[in-house]
């Protein structure tokens, strides 16, 4: 079998294929450069030999002020969110065996919103902006709980779960449009705009508070990524294979909700990325969790990262949420995607 | 023989067999399927559960599986309650086919051949030179080597179901449970995955548990053949010897006429009801 990569030795083993190994690369190539010249761009441009020197900090103070202090940590958080929104949409859909399922969908990100929304409406003058992804990153976890109590019949099937996440996003839906419409306008300005989801004015503090997250979530799905594969195969054969398929889904669960949770919590309820990623991701690498894993992640980074470029540069001086344009590049894209395989 | 050495000598087949049911209540809530039954699958041997529809044949093959919990009772993997055991430590012992099972899209056949590999790797040996080995063994024995690269949904019926199958045989386990192998495929494609199965069980004395519908084929190839009729074992043993127009009539409740198959000389059912009758000395139904 040519067409996979084998490593073995004493103490590891794996194997991939190759094709996708290179799609991989290549989509990480395509990150690093969406990267560079995000750092570029903006309303002064800056070279890419004086981006370069800023990064090995040896840049002069003023583009080392902008690059560092205002263009970095924003271009990092749009990667962390869009990454972490779509390894979180894979998850789920993997769990569910249902292509059609997201954090946005199942009312996860429906959670966060009405937690997050009550908290600008009823606590933040009180307690403060700080207060915020605390509650988001509770209301979604919330969430979760009912749409898994809810769902459960002597253990829980993929399709029972969906119907009532669906119902639970609809119900969070209400809630926060009605907290929306009873509150003066000036919340719910701020409402709204944290709805679209956006990573304006990000700085470091978010970064490294969104950072422990997803060091804690990506290694654990990486860890049950073989878990996640025989599962896809169906409840009786995982079982038959060796899967405790209840547990399985409910740690899968509570998986994709601390990967949406916290990046919902610092750029707002930024959808569709969870949705389309992984799909596009599908398209790229073979059907195997590990590496959809990591390619869902660079889609999601580079949708996120991309709509914010369009956001901060095509209405200049308004700057766009990100959120805006994330359905904007995506969904043409994907359609493209799947235009392109009928042939 | 006296009476004790009777059961002495029962009670020894008892333990050689690899898995068996005692005092095994299945059901589902408040509905009871399965009903205080022993039963002990012959090792080395195909062994086949025929009934009618809803008989529990294939619920009972879940429980062997430990796909079900019984009620009351026990399914016994190598004298030890399955339930007591590991699911990798069950898969590595036995592997379950379920009816219908659906690929994800896109899968190609060695992916999912890979997969039956599951139970016997870790989270860094994940293809150890055994993992490699028996997927080709399985892909080569099924005769899939060919399209390991086509995507699962590109395949016809027939080579789907082999797709399948490999996989199980990839898991490289000494007992294999299927339920309707040979559902909706054309004839030549059930012939073929019996063939398949029965060369397997001659080649490496897998012992082999399936329900299938067809009673002639399931004749054919059984070794052993259980009837099951509501929730209980009507009767078993070797085809020959149990299936006639009295059994089936029990089971099926259907009349039909028992005449050796002139191939293999097993038996074959040919049922009565209504058709034409082309030839004047056929009888139709009596």
């Amino acid at each position: 079998m040519s067409k996979f990569f084998s490593v073995r030795h004493r103490l590891f083993s794996f194997s991939t294929p190759v094709r996708s190994l290179w799609s991989l690369l290549i989509l990480f190539a395509f990150f690093l450069s969406i990267t560079l010249f995000s750092l570029c761009l903006g309303e002064e441009f800056i070279a890419l030999p004086q981006v370069l020197q800023v990064l090995l900090s040896k840049g002069d103070q003023a583009a080392q002020f902008v690059v560092e202090t205002l263009r970095l940590p924003r271009v990092l958080m749009a990667a962390m969110v869009g990454a972490a929104l779509a390894s979180s949409g894979l998850v789920l859909q993997s769990m569910i065996r249902n292509p059609l399922a997201s954090p946005d969908i199942i009312g996860i990100t429906g959670g966060a919103s009405a937690a997050a929304v009550c908290f600008l409406s009823f606590f933040a003058t009180a307690m403060g902006m700080i207060w915020l992804p605390v509650f988001a990153i509770a209301g979604a976890l919330l969430a979760a709980l009912l749409i898994y109590a809810l769902a459960w019949n002597s253990g829980v099937t993929p399709m029972r779960l969906v119907l009532v996440g669906i119902g639970i996003s609809s119900a969070m839906g209400a809630v926060t449009t009605f907290v929306i419409a009873a509150s003066p306008l000036s919340t719910s300005i701020t409402a709204y705009i944290w709805l679209t989801g956006s990573v304006y004015g990000a700085s470091w503090v978010e970064v490294n508070a969104l950072l422990p997250w997803l060091l804690v979530s990506w290694p654990l799905a990486f860890y049950l990524a073989r878990r996640v594969n025989t599962q896809e195969l169906g409840d009786h054969l995982a079982t038959g294979l060796g899967v405790s398929v209840q547990r399985l889904r409910l740690v899968l669960l509570f998986l994709s909700v601390i990967m949406a949770a916290p990046a919902i919590a610092y750029a707002g309820a930024v959808g569709f990325v969870g949705l389309i990623a992984p799909h596009i991701a599908r398209r790229l690498v073979a059907r195997s969790f590990a590496l959809l894993l990591p390619t869902s992640a660079l889609v999601g980074a580079c949708l996120v990262m991309l709509a914010d470029l369009c956001g901060r540069l095509l209405f200049q001086p308004l700057d766009i949420p990100a959120g805006v344009f994330v359905s904007a590049i995506g969904a043409p894209f994907f359609i493209y995607l799947l235009y392109r395989q009928r042939f | 023989m006296s009476m004790s050495e009777h059961s002495l000598a029962d009670s020894n087949i008892f333990a050689h067999s690899p898995l068996e049911s005692v005092a095994l209540s299945l059901g589902y809530e408040k509905k009871t399927i399965i009903k205080s039954l022993d039963l002990a699958i012959k090792p080395n041997q195909i062994t086949v559960l025929v009934g009618g529809n809803g008989c529990g044949k294939s619920t009972l093959l879940k429980s062997f599986a430990r796909l079900l919990k019984p009620s009351t009772g026990q399914i016994l993997l190598n004298g030890a309650d399955i339930h007591s055991l590991s699911g990798k430590d069950v898969a590595r012992k036995l592997a379950i086919l379920p009816q219908g099972p659906v690929a994800p899209e896109g899968l190609t056949v060695e992916q999912l051949v890979r997969q039956g590999r599951y139970p016997h790797q870790n989270w860094l040996q994940s293809w150890t030179e055994d993992d490699e080995r028996l997927v080709h063994k399985a892909l080569q024995d099924t005769n899939m080597t060919e399209v390991a690269n086509r995507s699962i949904d590109a395949l016809s019926g027939g080579q789907r179901q082999r797709a399948w199958i490999a996989m199980a045989l990839a898991q490289n386990t000494d007992i294999l449970l299927l339920d309707e192998p040979t559902t909706y495929l054309d004839l030549t494609h059930q012939i073929e995955i019996l063939d398949l199965l029965f060369e397997l069980n001659a080649t490496q004395k897998t012992t082999i548990l399936m329900v299938l519908h067809d009673l002639n084929l399931a004749a054919r190839y059984a070794h052993n053949m259980i009837a099951i009729k509501d929730g209980t074992v009507f009767c078993q043993g070797a085809p020959e010897a149990i299936l006639d127009h009295d059994m089936v009539k029990a089971v099926f409740d259907m009349e039909c006429h028992i005449s050796a198959d002139p191939l293999f000389g097993t038996p074959m059912c040919i049922p009565y009801g209504k058709g034409r009758k082309v030839n004047s000395q056929a009888t139709g139904h009596v």
